[in-house]
């Protein structure tokens, strides 16, 4: 059988935004995470990447595998806030229990992005359903 | 989200409250209250709010029923317009109560001018703001400061721009805590949390934050409307926003950190957003620390704003207009007070405080009318001035609604209406609306929101607070 391509959606919330995110590994779903956030933050700040490209590599401790989704998160809003960047593809990625690393391609944005203020634990739980591993995130708008 | 909402036992102890009895799940140490008519409670249930209330319920050292205000609706965490307060020498304190958002609040300036003289000039006022206030993503803000100066806006608040003419006294006076808490420690503010906010001070951050020149449509209160300067015709100016991406920051640190402290201490919780430590350990007074730091910053901010507001007047009506501020009030922070002859640290998450006539806090201005509380409407609808009262005290622990609440997802308000529609609407209003695209003011459209005549009417029923004025937006700044 054809293995499945990660995805994402949103999902209701009367607040504030939230994903969910599908995939057949932890380590796709950590990915698919990077993606997700990356596309949430040039819709905020206009589809066009202010230009250059930069790659760069992510490590993430954390006690388990929701908080590592939550912190993997958490450093891409502050890098997009800090350094005007957001991701777009992730070429390599590898994962334990406590530690996710992931090679991520993304672009300078045109503007700085404040929408998102954080990524949550409320109701997070990477977890399997089936062949898919599963997990909902909500961030703080 | 995707997992079932469950469903619990209630009963209406009168026409402004619901009870969720301290039964409805073996684990609450309290019962739950929701202030809210039948029409408000049906749209309240509807999410998740009442589960997470009821989560709420079950933290130690949780001193009375944990309350939602008639504007609540499901955040992460606490419910948005939740209010529990917990004994200071045995309870917690909990970042995700008090949201990432740290001293998000609302400040109200007066202007003295007639609407109908400053009506010709709204569009160049507009402009004006538009330029001076930052909004949603402007890259950094108008004030860029080092990390010495910095520290000294964690500790002092607004006074630390006392020195600088961008704050008065009289600011300090009729701002909450003065603009600055006691026990702020900057040195519990990360380096992370001091990058993200060092060129933020003086902008509004995105979302439902805003700058709004606004109409004193009605009063009803004519006493407490007079010591406000507030009278029926004027330009007032309303003023929403926090602590930017600084008290974000420190939000995530000390989420992050308690994983460790709940462990230790065998804290066990039913969300894990709700991470929380002893408030008398170590972890705990350090995050009330930066936490304080986190809320001066929002003063502070709101006070650099107001500068830029006061700027802009006199750059299209002339050096003679004088904005004062009427109050500053928060609706998202922690805050050690005395109730009774008891220390408790009380959480508002999208709740405002509203202690009365007779609240030492209350200041002398107000001494014997009540503190002014602050109630944004939503974009285009009505926003209120109340005042506490001391009655309050008991019912809510000071403490009243913090807007309209929203009542639809940010998804399901694009869909209802498209943004250009929206902009039309509200310029066929006369509504001057700067800084939003379209689908920021699809997302923010009034249908998405709850009643807010409807809302205040609640609080106002249930004793939390009483109306003095109503206020209708002129013109729109959005983060």
């Amino acid at each position: 059988m054809t293995p499945a391509p990660p995805r994402h959606e949103r999902i209701a919330h009367t607040a504030e935004l939230a994903l969910r995110l599908e995939a057949d590994t932890p380590a796709e779903v950590y990915a698919e995470a990077c993606r997700a956030l990356g596309a949430m933050l040039r819709e905020e700040t206009g589809s066009i990447p202010a230009g250059e490209e930069v790659s760069r590599t992510v490590a993430v401790d954390a006690v388990d595998a929701d908080a590592l989704l939550v912190d993997l998160l958490n450093e891409l809003i502050y890098l997009a806030e800090t350094e005007r960047w957001a991701p777009s593809a992730v070429p390599a990625v590898e994962c334990t229990a406590t530690r996710v690393v992931l090679r991520i391609a993304g672009a300078r944005l045109r503007r700085v992005p404040a929408r998102i203020k954080s990524a949550t634990h409320h109701g997070l739980a990477l977890r399997r359903v089936g062949e898919r591993w599963v997990a909902e995130v909500i961030f703080d708008v | 989200m995707t997992t079932a909402r469950r469903t619990y036992p209630c009963a209406r102890l009168h026409g402004q409250l619901v009870e969720i009895p301290r039964t409805a799940r073996e684990d609450m140490r309290v019962a739950a209250r929701i202030f809210a008519d039948d029409g408000l409670w049906d749209q309240i249930r509807h999410d998740r709010t009442v589960e997470q209330l009821v989560n709420v319920a079950t933290l130690p050292g949780i001193e009375a029923p944990a309350l939602a205000m008639p504007d609540a609706h499901e955040g992460y965490g606490f419910p948005v317009g939740g209010v529990a307060a917990f004994r200071a020498t045995d309870g917690i304190i909990s970042p995700g109560g008090v949201g990432y958002d740290i001293n998000c609040g609302v400040r109200l300036l007066a202007s003295g001018i007639p609407m109908a003289d400053l009506r010709p000039h709204v569009g160049a006022l507009m402009h004006e703001l538009s330029r001076a206030v930052p909004s949603g993503t402007g890259q950094g803000g108008r004030l860029v400061v080092d990390r010495t100066a910095l520290d000294r806006v964690l500790a002092e608040g607004s006074g630390a721009l006392l020195e600088r003419g961008l704050a008065t006294l009289d600011d300090l006076a009729h701002t909450e805590a003065g603009g600055a808490l006691p026990g702020a420690d900057p040195d519990a503010v990360s380096d992370r949390a001091k990058q993200r906010g060092h060129d933020q001070l003086g902008t509004l951050g995105s979302g439902n934050h805003f700058v709004e020149v606004q109409e004193v449509a009605d009063v009803m209160d004519e006493a407490a409307a007079a010591a406000m300067a507030l009278r029926p015709g004027d330009c007032v100016v309303l003023i929403h926003t926090g602590s930017r991406g600084l008290g974000h920051q420190v939000c995530t640190d000390y989420v992050r950190a308690m994983d460790a402290v709940m462990r230790r201490e065998g804290i066990h919780l039913p969300d894990r957003e709700l991470a929380c430590a002893p408030f008398r350990s170590p972890e705990g007074r350090r995050y009330f620390g930066a936490m304080c730091a986190a809320a001066n910053f929002a003063f502070a901010n709101r006070q650099a704003i107001t500068h830029a507001i006061r700027a802009s007047f006199h750059a299209v009506l002339g050096d003679h207009v004088a904005l004062t501020l009427v109050y500053d009030v928060a609706h998202n922070m922690a805050k050690l007070e005395t109730h009774g002859n008891r220390q408790l640290v009380v959480h508002r998450k999208g709740a405002t405080r509203a202690f009365g006539p007779s609240h030492p806090e209350t200041p002398s201005r107000y001494r014997g009318i009540g503190q002014p509380v602050l109630i944004p409407g939503s974009m285009g609808t009505a926003s209120y001035v109340l005042v506490g009262t001391d009655e309050a005290l008991d019912r809510s622990f000071g403490s009243c609604c913090h807007g309209a609440g929203r009542a639809m997802s940010r998804h399901a308000a694009r869909a209802a209406q498209a943004g250009a529609e929206v902009r039309r609407a509200l310029t066929a209003r006369g509504i001057t609306v700067t800084g939003a695209g379209n689908r920021e003011l699809a997302e923010e459209a009034p249908q998405a929101y709850k009643d807010v005549e409807r809302v205040v009417r609640v609080v106002h029923d249930a004793g939390l607070a009483r109306k003095v004025a109503r206020l209708v937006p002129v013109g729109v700044l959005k983060g």
